[in-house]
């Protein structure tokens, strides 16, 4: 069946001119999908773009603001997960959402338990359950005992599991939000072989992804959402892996870019602050080689899930690597918790400010002084003068719009949240500053500010590694451009390259 | 547009909105109510070289839970709870007790008075260090992990005191609960000594900001350097040091150490002590003046009922109820229910 | 980490040949199951040897059986309210109170038992079912409102009976607790009829084993290796038939235990074989998986604990018949032995997880320390301490399972 020409059947799903907004801000806006029974759909997009809002609409989580779905041409509109469920709308999840301490026929059939009995009422037929299970399990090609526990199988076979569950319901659409994310190659070959096979007996899946090379593994279409917005449908053949991250990265407006872009210069003999050698942990990176001196700006480029995060953990001691070795000042080191990052002369300022950063109750003082407290330990304690002043400054310093320093965080906006972060770190005047993100979810004026700030403390001698997937930001500032995908480094670009360069290097068919 | 709000109501506003008013105005009507049934309550007269009146006595029983209830607003602001400090006050009793013996010339004990009393914080502390590193180390829920000590520590305080009630007869061991400084009672100023040294360590050190992190984003605090595990196993050894020094206490006032009984129910009256200071049981900021007039409603609360001539078991059941409907208005889906019952009648109308 | 199944693409036939697992990796994989039981069956000896036989006497065996029976029965409960995710900490007060109703409309009203004893249970039910809105519609942790029921029933039983103990009940009621199966054939020194029923119970038992087995081997599912099997069912039903007869030369089998049994029965069977049951514990194990399969997770809460009410009512009449009185003092502590039976028995705290059997033997184990350390006149100081360590031990290895995973 040739989809990409023609579309010789009748779309199973169609969202058309779908709106969502929160309080007035839209976060998707006339967005589309179409989706065609016997075919593997990737709905790709970074981070913001409104893919997870999307999925949530589809399955019931949120109530569209406007538009229309339809589902095999009759008008939908599912208004809870169970609902979406019962029309034939299955999803499996990036964490399994099943029920480690019950079986696998268990798992496949809760809540819909074949019975026998009296009236068929409360007996649950505990042999037709299994057989059924063990039919759809062979259905996806597993050859698994089903009586044992779901927790006795690797996450892969869990995730085959849910797919196993989904195909139970009749589902029409199977959505799958992220599956590889926990998977090594070969799981996602087989994952990949279930997935061909289900689209051979006519199954409409949507394939949410990230990673390049799986889209063009296994996709038929690509739809591509950018800033909530739809950029485009096209069929897999069409798009080529730089027109691919085009379409999703695009171009932001340079409103603040009206001068030449300063080439900063940087002193290449000067010793490294940091070295990582081979650093890596199974599952999570692929060894990594990464030099950082001081006064040096080094972007770290890459698309969502790239590795980006997982090298900052594993430099900062939120994570232990399992592989390779760690150089501060030329003096191995393993960091066993982010203490003793700190106390290297290292910080971090991570990616999560809901669930990593910010402590909702504390105010904006306290969750800007926090850092520098730990590091200063319990008896030396900064007064609340102290901490006042140091809040202050970087109020001042960073734009932060609080009505006062003692106000609750949690009452600011996002922004202005992620900003005390920031001040949280720079508060504590390291060596070496890892950024993970820090600009997403702020306005384009405050990107400028932090910008130059970054480019400042380099200026004054102070490292930074810095993570955005805003290429033209990390394009603009950095000495250097180390390049991610797919959890593991494919290369590094000078000072000065363009966004193609990077593009270029991404999308390149590396070994 | 409202006219800007006059200074005092603005105040007044303030002062409705502080966490502390709730509880005292609770201490206040409870007051009230005392000095309605019995017209001496507030009566507080120099007698036999101290002050004597229904007051002081409040005071001096409240003491002991003032305390366990600081030690366990450390736990509970960690996002944890610790049901064994009444086992650890049965414990603590019994090591104290078996340190000064029972011998009953009461010229001597055992062991010198502050060997004795060092010996049973200590071994208080032990036990709040056992509870801290299960939680912390191994990772058990607190209310199982002290749930083990809570089974097994009552046999452990029974098997100090070999099964018997060790009567105490050294003299310089009641002044601890029973006796009587500058007029008022001793235990006040344990009690003060302890509050004012946790208030210090809590306000002038970094140890306020760490727990209230901890409580309130385990994870966001680890991230920025906080060493929670420490914290954690800390508060826990510090609630086992708090039950130590009630179970002197008490076992200072009735004059014996009662392996069964002391310290019965005592880890509920310290939870709903705190609960009703304003430390929430989810974790987070803390109020230790709250807790200590927690404490203090409560010793007024059962004097209340006492001195209302009813029986000994409706006590129970009004602190429960007082507890629940703490609880019930700390909860946001029982607030929500309540409010959409509340909110039906007023239909229509020129609400926008 | 216990090596997994491989999960392969490949035909049926090949997993069909895997079909009688090794020996060791049977035991490795049933090891917490069986361990409990060993552990039972080790302690039992350990102590019939240090009693110089007085366990295992008639007398002291049935004596066994009744101080543990209101245990055993509210640990059923309780087992459904863990394995729920919840925890009930009022049961030894409500116990209590009930046992404080059933006097007072027994011994002072008059009332007949039989109305007496269902008003007592419905009672239990009402209650049950009070905490149980609050937990699972008002979501207010169960720690709490449990909490707050046993301080409230506390006073309620000390307020009921005024402080006093009160009793004796009727004769007719005294045989729930007191009470032993009428023997039909006459037999010098035997009651035959208990033996007789023994024997029955193992065989019914040996059959279902026999029939099950047959039924998961016919299905191609993994099954016992054939020798432990045989081996299993034969000691099972041997010792089945030994207390039978043990207890038969006593004073015949104890009403108390027939009520257990059926209890047992039926718990086993809704908890493995009943959507409802089965329900329970997906909500356990994830509730936002459970409600996405449209399980109703507040009702089964709800459910859970209106079921802990009727049987800490029917504990309490157990209780209240056996001492003949009802006292203030009834219930105190039982909480804490009905839920450090769950846990030894393998209930895990985070929910999903525990079996009816595991929660009757972790109440036997305890029983059966309790009863010998009491022969061994072992104080019960050392008692509360051993409880302590054999809990701590129980929750240290779940710990240790839910890391390993």
């Amino acid at each position: 069946m040739d989809v990409s020409t023609g579309h010789p059947l009748a779309p199973v799903l169609e969202l058309t001119g779908i709106h969502k907004h929160f309080s007035g801000i839209p976060v998707l806006r006339d967005v589309q999908l179409n989706l065609y029974p016997g075919e593997i759909h990737a709905l790709m997009g970074q981070n913001g773009a409104g893919k997870s809002t999307l999925i949530k609409v589809l399955t019931g989580v949120l109530e569209a603001s406007g538009g229309q779905m339809r589902l095999a041409g009759q008008a939908v509109w599912p208004d809870s997960p169970l609902a979406a469920q019962r029309l034939g709308i299955s999803t499996v999840y990036q964490e399994v959402n099943l029920c480690p301490n019950l079986s696998v026929a268990e798992n496949i059939f809760a809540g819909r338990y074949p019975r026998c009995g009296i009236a068929q009422g409360f007996r649950i037929d505990w042999a037709t359950l299994h057989q059924r299970a063990r039919d759809l399990v062979a259905r996806i090609g597993l050859s698994i005992d089903v009586t044992r526990l779901l927790s006795d199988y690797p996450v892969a076979v869990q995730q085959l599991v849910a797919i196993a569950r989904a195909l139970s319901i009749e589902a029409k659409v199977l959505i799958l939000d992220e599956p590889t994310s926990s998977l090594d190659d070969d799981e996602v070959q087989k994952l990949f072989e279930v997935l061909r096979r289900l689209r051979g007996e006519g199954l409409a899946i949507v394939f949410v992804t990230h990673f390049l090379n799986q889209v063009y593994a296994v996709s038929d279409r690509i739809t591509v959402l950018r800033n909530g917005a739809w950029v485009g449908e096209w069929a897999v053949g069409d798009l080529g892996p730089q027109a691919l991250i085009a379409a999703m990265l695009g171009r932001e407006l340079a409103a603040q870019c009206t001068e030449p872009p300063v080439i900063p210069v940087f002193d290449d003999a000067a010793p490294a602050l940091l070295e990582a050698q081979g650093l890596g942990q199974s599952g999570q990176l692929q060894p990594i080689d990464l030099k950082v001196r001081a006064g040096e700006v080094v972007g770290l480029a890459g698309l969502l899930g790239s590795g980006r995060t997982e090298l900052a953990r594993l430099l900062f001691g939120l994570q232990a690597p399992d592989k390779g070795v760690l150089r501060i000042d030329g003096r191995t080191v393993t960091f066993s918790n982010p203490m003793d990052a700190i106390r290297a002369g290292l910080a971090l300022c991570p990616e999560e400010r809901k669930t990593d950063g910010i402590v909702a109750e504390l105010s904006v003082r306290e969750n800007i002084a926090l850092a520098l407290q730990a590091r200063m330990g319990m008896g030396r304690f900064l007064s609340r003068a102290e901490q006042t002043a140091i809040a202050e400054r970087y109020v001042k310093l960073l734009g932060i719009k609080t009505s006062s320093v003692d106000t609750p965080i949690a009452l600011l906006s996002g922004g202005n949240q992620q900003k005390a972060i920031l001040a949280r770190w720079m508060a504590i005047e390291p060596r070496l500053l890892i950024l993970d993100e820090p600009t997403r979810g702020i306005d384009v004026a405050a990107k400028q500010e932090i910008m130059e700030q970054i480019l400042c403390l380099a200026e004054a001698g102070m490292a930074v590694v810095f993570i955005s997937s805003e290429m033209s930001e990390v394009v603009r500032v950095a000495h250097r451009i180390v390049v991610l995908r797919d959890r593991r480094k494919v290369g590094e670009l000078p000072a000065g390259s363009s966004e193609e360069a990077v593009y270029e290097l991404i999308a390149a068919e590396n070994a | 547009m409202p006219d800007a709000p006059s200074p005092s109501s603005s105040l007044l506003a303030a002062a409705l909105r502080h966490r502390l008013t709730w509880p005292l105005v609770t201490l206040a009507l409870l007051l009230a109510v005392n000095t309605a049934f019995n017209a001496s309550f507030l009566h507080v007269e120099w007698r036999d070289g101290h002050f004597y009146g229904s007051l002081v006595d409040i005071l001096n029983r409240a003491a002991p839970l003032a305390l366990v209830s600081l030690g366990m607003t450390m736990v509970i602001a960690t996002r944890g709870i610790d049901i064994s400090v009444g086992a650890v006050v049965a414990i603590a009793a019994a090591v104290g007790a078996w340190m000064i013996g029972g011998s009953v010339s009461g010229g001597e004990s055992r062991f010198p008075l502050p060997l004795a009393i060092l010996g049973a914080i200590g071994v208080a502390a032990l036990c709040g260090l056992w509870n801290g590193l299960l939680v912390a180390k191994v990772g058990m829920q607190p209310i199982i992990a002290t749930l083990i000590l809570m089974v097994a520590g009552r046999g452990i305080a029974q098997l100090i005191t070999d099964g018997q009630i060790i009567t105490i007869y050294y003299a310089p061991f009641f002044f601890l609960g029973g006796g009587y400084l500058l007029g008022l009672p001793f235990s006040l100023f344990v009690l003060a000594a302890v509050f004012a040294g946790l208030y210090l360590a809590v306000t002038r050190t970094a140890l306020g900001l760490f727990i209230q992190a901890v409580g309130i984003n385990p994870t966001a605090a680890r991230v920025a350097g906080v060493q929670s595990r420490r914290l954690v196993v800390a508060a826990y050894t510090f609630c086992g040091v708090c039950a130590g020094i009630a179970g002197l206490l008490i076992s200072s006032n009735v004059k014996s150490a009662d392996a069964n009984n002391a310290g019965q129910m005592l880890e509920l009256d310290a939870i709903l002590a705190v609960t009703l200071g304003g430390t929430a049981l989810t974790g987070g900021r803390f109020s230790l003046v709250g807790s200590v007039i927690g404490a203090l409603i409560i010793q007024t609360l059962t004097y209340a009922i006492y001195s209302l001539g009813v029986p000994p078991e409706i006590n129970l059941v009004v602190k429960a109820v007082v507890v629940f409907i703490v609880m019930l208005l700390q909860s946001p889906d029982f607030r929500a229910q309540i409010g959409a019952l509340v909110r039906r009648p007023t239909a229509g109308g020129a609400l926008s | 980490m216990t090596p997994s199944p491989t999960a392969t693409l490949a035909n049926p036939a090949e997993a069909a040949a895997r079909n009688d697992k090794p020996l060791l990796e049977h035991i490795k994989h049933n090891f917490r199951e069986y361990g409990m039981l060993i552990t039972l069956v080790a302690i039992m000896g350990f102590f019939q040897y240090m009693t110089d036989g007085t366990l295992m006497q008639p007398l002291n065996l049935t004596n066994l059986l009744l101080q543990n029976s209101y245990i055993v029965i509210m640990a059923l409960g309780m087992l459904l309210v863990i394995v729920a995710g919840h925890i009930d900490l009022s049961v030894g007060s409500v116990c209590g109170f009930i046992g404080a109703l059933a006097a007072v409309l027994m011994v002072e009203y008059h009332w007949h038992f039989l109305p007496a004893s269902l008003v007592c249970l419905l009672c239990g039910g009402i209650i049950g079912g009070l905490q149980g809105w609050f937990v699972a519609f008002s979501r207010i942790p169960s720690f709490i409102v449990t909490l707050a029921g046993m301080l409230v029933f506390k006073g309620l039983a000390l307020a009921l009976l005024a402080g006093q103990s009160v009793g004796p009940f009727p004769a007719e009621f005294q045989l729930l607790s007191s009470g032993f199966i009428p023997d039909l054939f006459s037999v010098e020194g035997l009651k035959l009829t208990s033996l007789l029923l023994g024997v029955a119970v193992a065989v019914a038992l040996a059959v279902a084993g026999v029939r099950a087995r047959a039924n998961r081997v016919r299905h191609g599912v993994q099954a016992e290796p054939l020798a432990f099997f045989v081996a299993r069912t034969a000691v099972f039903a041997a010792l089945l038939v030994y207390f039978a007869y043990l207890l038969a030369s006593y004073k015949g089998l104890p009403n108390v235990l027939v009520v257990m049994a059926l209890l047992i029965v039926l718990f086993d069977f809704v908890t493995s074989r009943t959507t409802i049951g089965r329900r329970i514990y997906a909500m356990g194990g994830n509730e936002k998986a459970a409600k996405l399969s449209g399980i109703k997770t507040e009702r089964l809460s709800f459910y859970a604990f209106i079921n802990m009410g009727v049987l800490a009512a029917l504990a309490g009449l157990v209780f209240a018949a056996r001492l003949n009185t009802a006292t203030p003092k009834a219930g105190l502590g039982f909480e804490l032995d009905v839920i450090a039976a769950c846990f030894i028995g393998g209930a895990s705290a985070s929910g999903g997880v525990g079996k009816v059997m595991g929660a009757v033997i972790g109440a036997f184990v305890m029983g059966v320390m309790n009863n010998g350390m009491s022969i061994l006149g072992i104080g019960i100081d050392y008692q509360q301490v051993i409880k302590g360590v054999v809990l701590l031990a129980a929750v240290l290895v779940d710990v240790y399972n839910k890391n390993k995973a």
